[in-house]
């Protein structure tokens, strides 16, 4: 089992952040990586050379997690200064600094239209801002403990939540109602992400489980095992399968073990376990066969897909 | 794919009959409103020449597209969103890209513009009405091309449509003559198939249904006259156009209303029509177009209203107010579910006297049982084959699920320009 199968080590990537890192993301373009930590800073990196590029500094907190706008132009960062920061890659320049939240922020998504950011906090709200004005457009209360994480539906209309009161939440982006609830177990909810196509939610739980929903019948598809996440948010990807995996679904998640563990969706089998530190790894994310892995001592390493 | 989850008897509404918005700028005074196809944004020209572009998720302005001088006669955007084509009493037909927010081109006719239109499958051309001179065909390349019709004797068209297709071209004359012209499809050229007279007084509109079969005029003498007309094979046919017979008029028979502006519903068999009143009604009347009968009316504001559109996809109603200018939502309200928020909790619409099950509260010693189960739920899931990757085609009330064009984010638009 801890031999690569899918995948080979293609290089580790030095990083230059002094304190912990949290999160790493690819742009939508596949130009650009990008890394946050806790020493207040975001490092681009090149995605095809993986040289740094830039710094983004200007957060007076740690930076919990980033998030590309879908035109690969700008990110959304989140810090536990409690701000939401949004910066233009080619200029390096923060253009909003979107004010409201009461505790760290821990979480952005953007809308797919790039008009609207949602964010979720440490003080269990949930804000819509408009990115444009840089205005809070609606705050949706219905949680009862810190948001781990918020994701869009690719066309923006539902908006998922996950707590640490244990519950999954479905809203309405539009009127900010609560459409649906989901819950297994009370178990804190680490991570939410959207399948591609909208129809399932992927929630990554305190009890070392990512479940697969289908948000519509409250049901649980698939259960996903093998990874170990009962103190971090691990986020985890949906992988589409090349070559002779043509038609298969990957699901990548990083684990505290410090491995990438990455499952094959419909048969829930583990099919890799990619080592990457002895620290927990935080983020994973994965474009054109090239998946990129943080752990929280700041080991960033890339694979290719075989 | 919000829809199915919500209320389907308060979401699956064909049309809305609550005020929810008024959109306000400051110093903007509104007098045209167009949604794109996708009901993203709403374009709106204002009386001082400028056109705001509205992003429908915020309601904020996005794009200040200002060139024209007077105020705005028409505006239509291309099938694919990305261009606006504005007319204006500047006498001037300008060409506008939404995304860069630039304007492509212009046309200046000499002469005050009534309207202007793309041609609905070629965005490269346009018509348009003049004041006392015959409408124009603009082409890809710039060239005009008259639109022949019966001018003679004081006769002026100001309102014209493109049919659907593309190929036939409507004209309403201030002496109450629909003229049908066709674009003949061996060279091009316009030639007039038939010419029916809808009534002694002008028309001030004219709207056809997205699926071109049936078509409808609003006359000063205050009737909308709705006709069927047949599929595109017979449309070169002037017999059919003699023989057009009105299938409804509407009107309001005891207040005698003249109608500003009237609308198909959107989709493509147009099940309904709506119409802005004149005067001190304040309303849109709505009504079935297969039946003819009146089914609505939308109030709300406290002044007479006088442009309309209907944006299918988010099912929203928007009408312009002569007072003030302001930009009146009508749109669905959807109640909270309240059961939604707990999973377990189930909602009834009247008390029910709680009566205990006979095994309530009996004690359950098959925890191994409940594992059991757990386990085989686990095994069964390894059968289920998931698709993760394609997207619906079409939301739940039947629209286009797609992003269509979009309008990136100015981060440095001020609206405080206006």
């Amino acid at each position: 089992m801890t031999s690569s199968n899918l995948y080979t080590l293609l290089q580790h990537i030095p990083t230059e952040h002094e304190s912990f890192t949290t999160s790493v993301q690819i742009s939508p373009d596949s130009q650009y990586l990008a890394t946050a930590s806790s020493d207040k800073t975001i490092h681009i990196f090149d995605f095809k050379t993986f040289t740094l590029l830039k710094k983004l500094i200007g957060h007076k907190g740690g930076v919990n997690t980033l998030e590309w706008s879908p035109d690969s132009k700008y990110i959304a960062s989140t810090s536990d200064d409690q701000t939401t920061k949004i910066w233009e890659i080619e200029s390096q320049e923060c253009l909003r600094t979107l004010t409201g939240h009461t505790y760290h922020v821990t979480t952005a998504a953007f809308s797919p239209k790039c008009n609207l950011i949602v964010t979720g906090s440490a003080d269990e709200a949930i804000r819509v801002w408009e990115v444009q004005t840089g205005n809070s457009l609606r705050t949706l209360s219905a949680h009862s403990e810190p948001i781990a994480a918020v994701d869009l539906s690719w066309d923006g209309s539902i908006i998922a939540s996950a707590s640490f009161d244990g519950t999954i939440r479905i809203f309405d982006t539009e009127t900010g109602q609560c459409v649906k609830t989901l819950v297994y177990g009370k178990v804190p909810v680490s991570n939410i992400k959207f399948s591609p196509n909208g129809k399932y939610v992927l929630a990554t739980t305190f009890d070392n489980t990512i479940r697969l929903w289908d948000y519509q019948n409250n049901k649980v598809l698939k259960t996903l095992q093998g990874g170990k996440f009962s103190k971090y948010r691990c986020t985890a990807v949906f992988i589409q399968g090349l070559g002779q995996y043509e038609g298969m679904t990957f699901v990548a998640s990083g684990s505290e073990t410090g491995d990438v563990v990455i499952w094959d969706l419909n048969s829930k089998k583990v099919m890799d376990v990619l080592k990457v530190s002895e620290k927990p790894v935080l983020s994973v994310d994965e474009k054109n066969g090239i998946l990129v892995a943080l752990s929280v001592d700041g080991k960033l390493s890339a694979f290719s897909f075989k | 794919m919000n829809i199915s989850l919500l209320d389907p008897f308060a979401a699956l509404k064909d049309f809305p009959e609550t005020l929810t918005r008024t959109i306000s700028q400051p110093n903007s005074y509104s007098v045209y409103v167009k949604y794109n196809e996708q009901g993203n944004y709403l374009a709106c020209g204002l009386s001082s020449g400028t056109i705001l572009l509205i992003d429908n998720d915020t309601k904020q302005p996005i794009r200040i597209l200002s060139r024209h001088t007077k105020p705005i006669q028409s505006l239509t955007w291309s099938r694919c969103g990305r261009y606006l084509l504005s007319s204006s009493r500047d006498w001037r037909v300008y060409l506008w890209d939404v995304i860069t927010g630039g304007n492509l081109q212009g046309f200046n006719f000499h002469t005050p513009v009534w309207t202007a239109e793309f041609n609905p499958v070629n965005e490269k051309e346009f018509i348009v009405a003049l004041f006392d001179e015959m409408p124009l065909l603009v082409d890809s390349q710039g060239a005009k091309h008259i639109i022949p019709t019966d001018i003679n004797n004081g006769t002026a068209i100001s309102v014209l449509k493109f049919h659907p297709n593309g190929q036939y071209i409507f004209t309403g004359s201030n002496k109450g003559v629909l003229t049908v012209i066709q674009r003949v499809p061996e060279d091009g050229s316009l030639r007039i198939v038939g010419e029916v007279k809808v009534s002694s007084s002008a028309i001030r509109n004219i709207i056809i249904s997205p699926n071109g079969l049936k078509i409808a005029t609003n006359s000063s003498d205050r009737i909308i006259r709705q006709y069927n007309i047949p599929s595109d094979a017979t449309l070169d046919d002037p017999q059919t156009w003699q023989a057009l017979e009105i299938t409804h008029k509407y009107q309001d028979i005891v207040n005698r209303i003249q109608w500003n502006s009237i609308m198909f519903h959107p989709t493509e068999n147009s099940e309904y029509l709506i119409a802005s009143a004149y005067g001190s009604s304040h309303v849109i009347y709505m009504w079935e177009t297969t039946t003819g009968s009146m089914l609505n009316i939308l109030q709300g504001p406290e002044e007479e209203l006088m442009d309309l559109d209907w944006n299918v996809v988010k099912c929203t109603i928007c009408a312009t107010g002569v007072d003030t200018g302001n930009v009146y939502l009508w749109s669905l309200v959807i109640p909270q579910r309240w059961s939604a928020l707990a999973p377990d909790f189930v909602e009834i619409d009247e008390n029910i006297e709680y009566q205990e099950q006979e095994d309530e509260f009996d004690f359950k010693g098959d925890e191994q049982e409940g594992r059991e189960s757990e386990r085989k739920r686990l095994r069964e899931e390894a059968e289920i084959v998931i698709d993760v990757w394609t997207k619906e085609k079409r939301d739940a009330r039947g629209n286009p699920l797609e992003l269509g064009v979009i309008v990136p984010v100015d981060y440095s638009l001020d609206i405080a320009e206006l």
